[in-house]
């Protein structure tokens, strides 16, 4: 009886996420690949693995989520904090800081390549001072996709942050300022403990959709390294190598997974000692 | 423990006035209670005075010290909320010691000082746990703790029983009153509950629009209201009308009554119990309604044109049918309203 109960979500979920997960998975350990023989065997993670050049696709996938994630969650946070006080203008700000939520990254990208590529607005703007930008597109450190998606991301978080600041009851703030805690112990030691759920939900899902990028590296990140998303193109449309593709997606999705589980641990346990520094 | 001083205090807003000019002195020591219908600024002037709510104008001394444009942390008061208001990520202990982390004291001192807080509120054994797990009268007693506990200038508190079921609210308004004078804290206590103000406080500010009404012991503001609204706020009352000349009131139904010094249109407040009603067939009054309200009786008697409530309890209260004739006996003084804000 439950498990007919249970049976539209979790057969939906089997269908479309479940599915799908086991033929990738299946196909990177050379069963049923489109365009090759089906044979079960492991050398496409170990190519994946010995290549210098997968290696570094992987380090650098890491590398464009994590950053991002970090660098919005430093911008959104105090623009969530921001957004919960009223100043004049405030109506219009909500609005305007939310744009690029409705603007698709492929656009964010060429909007940064516009903005800060050498010859671009910018750098032609300051030309006349006898400045010049350091090379922020197409550059070793990806500062140009770390740009690009963090104005993407910036919004998103702190539409998600200040919701869960607005959940923090009035009554909590009053009081700890009344016990001698100033702006800035309240927010770190009530506001922000309590609001740590919808930040680490934010961050996470800032992460996760960064380490599948694809448009944004393509055209921002560096010539070398390129992230495993690019590879993966590569190997599925140029090489027509299905299997290595499909490894390449199931180390994606596990150390999008592993980055999770270890940020989500991290987060919890910070959570339940917040409290404890007096003992 | 300090002297308060409230002078002149106003807040709007926007174009609604929520205080309007208020005046208070607290005497050092003393337990007043701020009561009044919903909206009428009592919780404002709490605000004002914790800082929360920053007043449009007037001053507010704690002592000798000016506090009102001080931001809260630096006023040392102590804030007990109706929401409790505990932090639900600490533990009792850290709720109780926050106030003291944040003034630097060292840690034996706050672990001595919030045991000492926790025990004063009977809940030592529970001082690692958090506040989730607790009932709302043991969290509202770790909020009083966590109020006490930096030995604030001022208690306050905010509608701290509204949340608790009546047998409990009765037990810890005993409880609050008793630590209040144990320490010899000056307290304010905000309150629409009428009865409690009157059983905890030793003055009552009777509140209504933004204005104090009338302020005093509670037994002069329930026994000699000045107002109507006073009379009518505290308890249950019966606002009689009458014509008053050479010290003689003439009632509607045909009674008389002596009063010292009345003339003129008068308005009296008696209270129901205050009235006994005698059967006689040919009294001037007839009982409509009888209620039974388990320690009182209640009567209700039509009588010249209005209806007059009549209490009486204990074993010897008559229980009339409706339709029983009869007399009203008024107490020997009578209390005359001052209806200038009526």
């Amino acid at each position: 009886m439950l498990l007919m109960l249970l049976a539209p979500g979790a057969g939906y979920l089997l269908l479309f996420f479940g599915l799908p997960l086991a033929l990738a998975f299946l196909s990177s350990l050379g069963i049923g690949t489109i365009g090759a023989d089906s044979a079960f065997t492991f050398r496409h993670y170990v190519e994946l693995f010995t290549s210098s050049v997968y290696r570094d696709g992987i380090a650098f996938s890491v590398y464009i989520s994590l950053a991002p994630t970090i660098v919005s969650l430093a911008i959104a946070i105090p623009l969530a904090v921001a957004l919960q006080a009223s100043f004049p203008g405030k109506r219009l700000f909500a609005v305007l800081y939310k744009i690029p939520l409705v603007v698709p990254a492929i656009v964010a990208a060429f909007v940064v390549m516009i903005l800060f590529d050498r010859g671009g607005m910018l750098s032609r703007m300051l030309l006349p001072f006898g400045l010049q930008l350091p090379k922020l597109v197409r550059d070793d450190f990806a500062i140009g996709v770390i740009i690009a998606m963090a104005w993407k991301a910036v919004p998103f978080m702190a539409l998600i942050i200040a919701g869960a600041l607005a959940t923090v009851p009035g009554d909590l703030k009053a009081a700890a300022r009344t016990l001698g805690a100033g702006r800035l112990a309240t927010f770190l030691r009530v506001e922000l403990p309590l609001a740590l759920p919808g930040i680490t939900a934010a961050a996470l899902l800032v992460f996760v959709s960064s380490t599948g990028a694809f448009a944004v590296p393509s055209l921002l990140g560096p010539i070398y390294p390129r992230p495993l998303s690019i590879w993966m193109y590569e190997e599925a449309m140029h090489e027509n190598n299905w299997g290595l593709a499909s490894a390449m997606g199931i180390v994606l999705s596990a150390v999008a997974c592993v980055i999770l589980v270890a940020y989500y641990r991290l987060t919890t346990s910070v959570h339940r000692s917040a409290g404890g520094e007096a003992r | 423990m300090a002297r308060v001083r409230l002078s002149a205090l106003r807040k709007t807003f926007g174009a609604t006035v929520a205080v309007a000019s208020f005046d208070l002195d607290v005497a050092d020591g003393e337990f007043v209670a701020l009561l009044g219908p919903s909206g009428c600024g009592k919780t404002t002037v709490l605000r004002m005075i914790a800082g929360i709510a920053p007043p449009d104008s007037g001053t507010i001394h704690f002592g000798d010290r000016r506090i009102d444009s001080l931001v809260p942390e630096r006023r040392n008061v102590g804030l007990v909320f109706q929401s409790y208001a505990l932090f639900p990520h600490m533990t009792l202990f850290d709720n109780v010691g926050f106030g003291l982390r944040m003034r630097r004291i060292p840690r034996t001192e706050i672990a001595r000082r919030v045991g000492d807080a926790l025990a004063l509120v009977d809940l030592a054994p529970m001082a690692r746990r958090y506040p989730r797990l607790l009932s709302g009268g043991q969290q509202q007693r770790v909020a009083l703790a966590r109020a006490l506990v930096v030995e604030p200038d001022v208690l306050l508190l905010d509608e701290p029983l509204s949340n608790l079921d009546a047998k409990l609210r009765e037990h810890l308004r005993d409880d609050i009153l008793a630590l209040q004078r144990r320490l010899g804290m000056t307290a304010i206590y905000v309150t629409h509950d009428q009865s409690e103000a009157m059983a905890i406080a030793d003055r009552v500010v009777l509140m209504d629009a933004g204005r104090m009404i009338e302020a005093g012991r509670p037994r002069d503001l329930y026994r000699a209201p000045r107002h109507r609204f006073t009379a009518e706020f505290l308890g249950h009352t019966n606002i009689i009308d009458g014509k008053a000349a050479d010290g003689r009131i003439a009632f509607p139904w045909g009674d008389t009554a002596t009063v010292e010094g009345a003339s003129g249109d008068v308005v009296i407040s008696v209270r129901p119990e205050d009235i006994r009603l005698r059967v006689a067939g040919d009294g001037p009054g007839e009982v409509r309604d009888v209620t039974f309200l388990g320690a009182d009786v209640e009567h209700k008697v039509a009588l010249g044109g209005s209806i007059v409530r009549a209490r009486s309890s204990g074993l010897e209260a008559p229980v009339l049918v409706p339709g029983t004739r009869v007399a009203i006996e008024l107490p020997s003084a009578l209390h005359i309203l001052n209806e200038a804000r009526a």
